[in-house]
């Protein structure tokens, strides 16, 4: 028997090795490979990573850079009116074919967008469907030809229109119409939808193996990919160029391509398949890589301090650092008094020394950030935004807060007292321009065992504040409890401190701070209500140009660096590891790093 | 009896009652709810998230709620999950238990037999190095940090010595070309238990009835041989020997780390237990008779000190329904522990409640078992 079992292993091995399979981590079980459920109740990192690009778009993201370009679409979209429509027509790539081999055409783009739409007007179908297509701006879309579709819109606006509905998943029609018709006759049409076993077509390089439930996921690789051998090219004077020889698909955008080539990424699939182990316990998922049983983990946050320690030096292992998209912030009740008074907040942003957080206390496991849209998102990124106190001292930051909070009407029952960089005085008695005493301001932060970050951070905050009297009091807290206060309870708190992963195109902006999202339970938690800004806002969301916006958004983020709904903190940087040993990225720094690219599966190679 | 097992059985439902009412209400009482998550999409409109509250029937008032759950729980429906919407609840235990049953009933016998072992012996040798190295050595495990044992033993046997698989209940490279899934490859190897135990059970109540120990020990011995090479055959014939014989490779670390975190429990017992013992009278006369050691040891005094054992080892069948977080997670063993974990993070309700509620019939079942062994055990009981 256990001669038997050494052969089987070693036929095992030999047939792994022949046939290029390789080996990642991730910590939970997608929790459906069901695209309906994923798109809807049941979206999770974890199936994304799995999922990866099983599904196109009509356009897409460049690498690293994050040009929008044709994906599915074979060209820009044309844009005119008809009648009380927007129009997009769009041509399709006619090389494109699902993995069962049926050419991809223009119906499966109608089928898709006025199948998504019926679902969400008539049966309330939401999550991610809902934000792709959503129906107060897409009305339809008709074929033209095979190859040429139009999508009708109400209004437009980048966030819904480009970035919404011409980035939105498109499902193959000879698969799920049959489907979708047995589930509308159904008791409940959706959740018959979420139960349908994960085999229908996409256009990715990659399709489902074998899941073994609660051990691995395997994808395998087309052999007759359409797309094999398809390069982008993104060359330093901005220009993409887009080509397939294979298909002879070719398509330039952005400049004229040449001079200097900036990126060059070729689509395989070079390996046959990738095995997602699931390992439930972060450590022994790094010991795993250090083994050489995987060669890239993912996780959304990256590796953390101890585990970085843990891999560096290792030999075959390399360490990659880059910027993530997101932040950690203090939010004001601006519905609150004394949170109301820009003096008072400008005061608090003045006492947060953000680099001393992020590089004496955070020990560099943070960047300091001045804007809603951190540095890694270049296009959008206002670098002109500066935050109060930078360049200031220890002593200078506390006068400037002090002088502040005196020009609004403050007073002191005992004034602060600074000399130099020293407080020799504290302040005690904080007295609001009405003339009241200011009660305790409770600071909800998550505690330490979610997020030690933020927790070392609130206290610190309650540290600064209480030196100038600002009764402040950290409150260390569940993250549900957070959640609870803010959201199910209409606002019910002073300031809290929470993080964001955030999209791209900062449509964000709008969400977190137009007065119209400030109703119950919605996002403009702060109560920022500033006519100026939602007037800014409203033409920022109603872009058509992309220069326009990025104008519009500039003025956003000055508009909110001075007004403080939010006070940014930082960012983390994600750091990655692989096993350069085993295989080969065509890059490796990127916005949210290689997960954020879901591991580019298309793209990476092996080790020969 | 009869009218003592009817008795108990309607205390149980009782019971029960009052139990899923307390853990339903417990969950209830966390903040926040499962639509909570939707809180972190802003893309998500206040009309969007009401419609996806309307979809898990948290629109509704929690007393709402909870008549409805009773209503389906008295149809033998423990809901749907919220997590894997729109997965049962029953489906998902029905995926996770097998994994958990296996595991954790192998190292809960193999707890007990060792510690059952170790008891007897370190009782007869009271007061001396042996009992006193084993109660220490049994203490230090018994106390250890559950984690940390999990890492020592793999960093030991996986990584050093290369002896052990590193983590996972399989090995993925093996099984991506199997024909069967691991779940029913799990269900085999618990009938083959099962079928080997009963085999066993059936060859010890023959014995009862013979009488020369060679032939008493000629059948027990002789028909456990016999059952396990009927298994083994069986499994090498069957063409999946190979997944089966996988599983049982990666059980050997999270088992001997659960026998090393659990054995002094049953060996303390056992030790106590004989310590009483061996100062009866009964056991004076059988060593006065000339009796050799060993025969007094294990027919006199460990027999009568089984009692509490095994009601110790019922209830811990029971229990072993519900896994172990710590151990799951560890040795990345998705079972009924992890999903558990799971479900409290998420606060899916009905998943949680679910697991709890059928965790705690089978050990409300495994109690009312107890009382009845201790009846057919001890002839002084009597119901």
């Amino acid at each position: 028997m256990k001669k038997l079992f050494i052969l089987f292993m070693v036929l095992v091995v030999v047939s792994i090795f022949g046939a290029k399979v390789i080996n990642w981590a991730i910590y939970e079980e997608p929790k459906t490979l069901n695209i309906w459920n994923h798109l809807g109740p049941n979206a999770t990192v974890w199936n994304d990573y799995v999922m990866a690009g099983k599904y196109g778009s009509l356009y897409g993201y460049s690498d690293v850079r994050f040009d929008w370009i044709p994906a599915l679409a074979a060209d820009m979209p044309k844009k005119y009116k008809e009648g009380e429509y927007w129009v997009y027509e769009i041509p399709l790539r006619q090389d494109v074919k699902w993995s069962d081999g049926t050419p991809f055409t223009a119906d499966d783009v109608v089928f898709t967008i006025n199948t998504v739409l019926k679902l969400i007007k008539d049966y309330g179908l939401g999550g991610n469907w809902a934000s792709s297509y959503d129906p107060d701006f897409v009305e339809k879309a008709e074929k033209v030809d095979d190859y040429t579709v139009k999508i009708y819109f109400k209004k437009l606006g980048l966030a819904k229109v480009e970035f919404g509905a011409l980035m939105g998943p498109i499902i193959q029609k000879k698969f799920w119409e049959p489907k979708v018709e047995e589930a509308l006759k159904s008791e409940n049409p959706l959740q018959t939808l979420y139960s349908y076993e994960p085999e229908d077509p996409g256009t990715g390089a990659f399709v489902l193996k074998k899941w073994e439930k609660g051990a691995f996921v395997e994808n395998t690789a087309l052999p007759d990919y359409y797309d094999r051998g398809f390069v982008e090219v993104l060359y330093k004077n901005g220009a993409v160029e887009l080509k397939n020889e294979n298909t002879g698909f070719h398509w330039v955008g952005y400049g004229e391509p040449k001079g200097d080539v900036e990126l060059k990424v070729e689509t395989g699939p070079f390996v046959d398949s990738i095995i997602y182990r699931i390992y439930k316990e972060k450590s022994v998922a790094i010991t795993a890589m250090i083994n050489g049983d995987v060669s890239f983990i993912f996780n959304p946050l990256g590796l953390q301090k101890g585990e970085l320690d843990q891999l560096r030096g290792k030999p075959g292992i390399k360490i990659t650092s880059s910027p993530s998209n997101g932040f950690r912030y203090v939010a004001f009740n601006m519905r609150r008094y004394p949170m109301n008074i820009k003096e008072f907040r400008q005061a608090i942003a003045l006492l947060v020394d953000r680099d001393f957080i992020c590089n004496r206390i955070l020990a560099g496991q943070a960047i300091p950030v001045s804007t809603l849209v951190p540095p890694g998102n270049v296009f959008w990124y206002n670098k002109d935004v500066k935050t109060l106190g930078e360049g200031m001292s220890y002593g200078e930051r506390r006068k400037k807060a002090i002088e502040l909070l005196k020009k609004a009407g403050f007073k002191w029952i005992v004034e602060p007292k600074i000399k130099g960089d020293k407080i020799v005085r504290k302040g005690k008695g904080l007295i609001g321009p009405d003339g009241r005493k200011i009660e305790e301001i409770e600071l909800l932060a998550p505690g330490p065992g979610y997020d030690p970050m933020r927790a070392t951070t609130a206290i610190f905050i309650e540290k600064w504040a209480n030196e100038l009297g600002i009764p402040i009091k950290a409150n260390l807290v569940d993250f549900n409890y957070i959640v609870q206060r803010v959201w199910e309870e209409n606002f019910n708190y002073d300031m809290y401190m929470l993080g964001w992963g955030l999209t791209i195109f900062p449509d964000y902006l709008a969400d977190f701070f137009h007065s119209k999202r400030m109703g119950p339970g919605d996002f403009n938690t702060p109560g920022y209500n500033n006519p100026e800004f939602d007037e800014v806002a409203d033409k920022f969301l109603e872009a058509t140009d992309i220069e326009e916006a990025r104008k519009l958004a500039f003025k956003l983020q000055e508009m909110l660096a001075e007004d403080l709904p939010y006070l940014v903190l930082f960012t983390t940087p994600i750091y990655e590891a692989y096993r350069v040993d085993q295989i080969v990225f065509p890059y490796e720094e990127t916005l949210d790093g290689l997960q954020g690219q879901l591991g580019l599966p298309a793209a990476v190679k092996t080790v020969e | 009896m009869l009218k003592y097992i009817g008795k108990r059985s309607l205390q149980i439902v009782i019971l029960l009652f009052i139990y899923v009412t307390i853990v339903y209400w417990i969950m209830e009482a966390m903040p926040g709810n499962f639509a909570s998550q939707y809180v972190m999409n802003p893309k998500l409109t206040p009309e969007i998230r009401e419609k996806i509250k309307q979809q898990f029937g948290l629109d509704k008032p929690p007393f709402i709620r909870y008549l409805y759950y009773m209503k389906n729980f008295l149809k033998f429906d423990l809901g749907t999950s919220f997590l894997y919407y729109p997965r049962k609840v029953t489906d998902i235990i029905k995926e996770r238990l097998p994994r958990t049953l296996f595991l954790f009933m192998t190292a809960t016998l193999v707890s007990y037999s060792v510690g059952y072992n170790l008891g007897k012996r370190i009782a007869w040798k009271r007061g001396k190095f042996v009992d006193k190295a084993a109660t220490f050595v049994g203490i230090v495990f018994w106390t250890i940090f559950t984690p940390l044992l999990a890492i020592f033993n793999i960093w030991l046997f996986a990584v050093t010595l290369k002896l052990l698989p590193l983590n996972q209940f399989i090995e993925p490279n093996l099984w991506r070309t199997a024909p069967i899934d691991s779940n029913t490859v799990f269900l085999r190897l618990l009938l083959t238990g099962f079928w080997i135990l009963l085999a066993l059970l059936v060859a010890l109540i023959v014995a009862s009835f013979q009488k020369t120990l060679m032939a008493k020990r000629i059948t027990v011995w002789g028909t456990l041989t016999a059952s396990i090479i009927v298994a083994l055959v069986l499994w090498g014939r069957s063409g999946i020997g190979i997944y089966g014989l996988d599983i049982v490779k990666h059980m050997v670390l999270p088992i001997l780390t659960l026998t090393l975190l659990s054995f002094a429990g049953s060996m303390l017992v056992m030790r106590d237990t004989m310590l009483e013992i061996v100062r009866e009278d009964y056991i004076t006369t059988a060593k006065a008779k000339g009796l050799p050691d060993k025969v007094v040891r294990d027919k006199h005094a460990a027999r009568n000190a089984l009692l509490p054992l095994i009601t110790n080892f019922v209830i811990s069948l029971g229990f072993t329904m519900s896994g172990g977080i710590i151990t799951e997670t560890m040795f990345s063993w998705p079972g009924m522990g992890l999903t558990y974990l799971e479900a409290l993070n998420s606060q899916d309700i009905p998943l949680l409640v679910g697991l709890l509620v059928f965790t705690g019939i089978f050990v409300l079942i495994a109690h009312l078992v107890a009382d009845i062994l201790y009846a057919f055990l001890d002839p002084r009981i009597r119901y």
